[in-house]
């Protein structure tokens, strides 16, 4: 057999052998896919110059296996597979680099929201404030946490005024002031929102916010019905289904992914969440 | 003839087609780096920055690691100094004109790579510009201290080569150096904390001497302060400076004294 027969069939079987082959790659479990990123500790001690450099790569992957679990399926970030793992490696990014944004921005757009960890995202965001002096997105990022989250308005306040100084935009000193009350919540966290969309670069995170933001912007809409309910019948409406049944909503709305809205003691619209228990991430 | 040592040796570097290797690493780091850095959602320009300077490190320690582990012992070995030492040149001005001839290899390609390095932030910091700004000085300090670096590891491995016989034992033990002087400092860290209980004060005691013997790299790291421009510790700088001129005249004496005594075949 001619020499370009033996590779042609070389090249061949080859061919043959890495369909599968990247196939099973692409088919790994999650937790694979993800990988286990040593301790931080450990990795200072051996590469200590390229700390950096290992914080970004970690981060970098965990961003790309988010990124890809998102757009397989949309519905994931409520619950998605490794959150423990996922949340470790940012934690251990920041221990390799305790400068590097990309981890904190990352944190607080996905560990927030649907997860309901907002209280470790603060952990996280004080630390970074510790090292990054300059910066005053994250005093802002553990502000909005603080009030929308934990309803926490001293510590938000703080914060904002903290982001205040750090920025010198006197927008801060506003919400600050209006973070000491539980007012217009749902003003602040449309505005919050707005801003990450117009600064999102990267195009998982955008669409994060933008699937956020559509809730929200019902919820506002339906919020002044609401208040109208209350002033017509001296009391809160029950749910939405009682707003249907008053003809001041036509139906009863949906987010995207199918929650419904639930109306609080204070009158807010906001939707039913299902934040999976602490216990069950921390046993993943 | 010193003179002639240096450029005999800086040849020798450049024939064995080292510097096409930077050239090639230099080219990649043009191409790659600014598209790698959109990876990144926040800190693009600061992540150029880490490519570039990561990459330099890289590059310098792998050439120190080849360059200072092939040298004097091979030369012994092929019997090149047989013939060299019979002409007007003393072993210590072979053992120094070695020093600085691949000295000065490496200095060609820490000034190659840092330009590209320039170059690269640049490129990057243009395509999504940081809040930070470009800590230019910094970028050139960390680049400097990378070099400082590399030559006290090259003082490390010429030491190792007047002893050797083969080209592993200076090798790997420049590359043990490298990791044991790059973790000292944390470990010495660790070591000290009040409320360490479980490590043997024998153990202690060992670590702490290895500590001052094993030559303390920390102080070259500038790559945080050049990627988020934090301010340089300028009186740090000057005790770093002068720890390497000492820790380097050390290993440079250890290795002439070592090569004057060494039977040559």
């Amino acid at each position: 057999m001619s020499r370009v027969g033996i590779l042609s069939l070389l090249l061949l079987a080859h061919v043959l052998a890495m369909i599968p082959f990247t196939q099973h790659l692409r088919e790994r479990p999650a937790v694979i896919k993800l990988g286990y990123l040593p301790s931080a500790k450990v990795m200072k001690l051996a590469a200590p110059e390229f700390s950096p450099l290992l914080a970004q790569l970690a981060v970098t992957r965990v961003l790309i296996y988010y990124g890809s679990l998102f757009q397989q399926n949309p519905a994931l970030i409520q619950r998605p597979p490794e959150v423990f793992n996922m949340f470790k490696t940012i934690e251990r990014a920041v221990q390799l680099d305790p400068y590097n944004m990309d981890a904190y921005y990352f944190a607080q757009a996905t560990f927030t929201w649907e997860i309901g960890r907002a209280k470790d995202v603060n952990q996280l965001l004080k630390h970074g404030i510790k090292y990054r002096v300059w910066d005053w997105q994250l005093p802002y990022y553990v502000g909005f946490n603080a009030a929308y989250f934990l309803q926490d308005y001293a510590t938000a306040a703080t914060y904002m005024k903290q982001a205040a100084e750090i920025s010198g935009y006197p927008f801060f000193s506003r919400l600050a002031a209006r973070y000491l009350s539980d007012a217009g919540q749902t003003d602040i966290a449309i505005a919050y929102l707005e801003a990450m969309i117009k600064e999102a670069k990267d195009e998982t995170i955008r669409e994060l916010y933008l699937q956020r933001l559509e809730p929200l912007l019902e919820a506002r809409r339906i919020e002044p019905l609401v208040e109208r309910f209350r002033k017509e019948h001296g009391r809160l409406p029950i749910d939405i289904a009682e707003l249907v049944q008053a003809k001041l909503l036509e139906h009863a709305p949906n987010d995207y992914l199918g929650r419904e809205f639930v109306i609080t003691q204070q009158g807010r619209v906001v939707l039913k969440r299902n934040p999976l228990p602490m216990e069950k991430i921390d046993n993943q | 003839m010193f003179l002639s040592q240096v450029l005999l040796t800086l040849r020798w570097a450049i024939r064995d087609r080292l510097m096409l290797a930077v050239l090639a690493v230099a080219l990649l780091l043009l191409l790659l780096v600014p598209a790698f850095s959109l990876f990144s959602m926040r800190q693009v320009q600061e992540l150029g920055i880490t490519l570039g300077l990561s990459a330099t490190s890289l590059v310098l320690l792998v050439l120190v690691l080849l360059l200072g582990a092939s040298s004097i012992w091979r030369d012994v070995e092929r019997r090149y100094t047989a013939s060299v030492l019979t002409l007007p040149l003393s072993r210590t001005a072979y053992v120094l004109g070695k020093f600085v001839g691949i000295g000065l290899f490496l200095f060609i390609c820490t000034l190659v790579l840092g330009l590209v390095v320039a170059l690269v932030v640049k490129l990057t910091a243009l395509q999504y510009p940081s809040e930070l700004p470009i800590a230019w000085g910094n970028i050139a300090a960390a680049i400097i201290g990378d070099f400082c670096k590399s030559i006290l590891l090259l003082a490390v491995a010429l030491l190792f080569s007047s002893l050797s016989t083969s080209f592993f034992l200076p090798f790997f033990a420049t590359l043990a150096i490298y990791f044991a002087g790059s973790a000292s400092q944390d470990v010495m860290e660790y070591l000290v904390q009040p409320d360490l209980v479980q490590i043997s004060p024998l153990l202690q005691t060992l670590a702490k001497g290895l500590y001052y013997i094993v030559p303390n790299l920390a102080g070259f790291n500038l790559k945080i302060h050049a990627i988020y421009a934090l301010a340089l510790p300028v009186q740090g700088l000057g005790l770093t400076l002068a720890y390497f001129v000492s820790y380097t005249a050390v290993m440079l004496f250890l290795t002439v004294w070592i090569f004057n005594r060494r039977q040559l075949p």
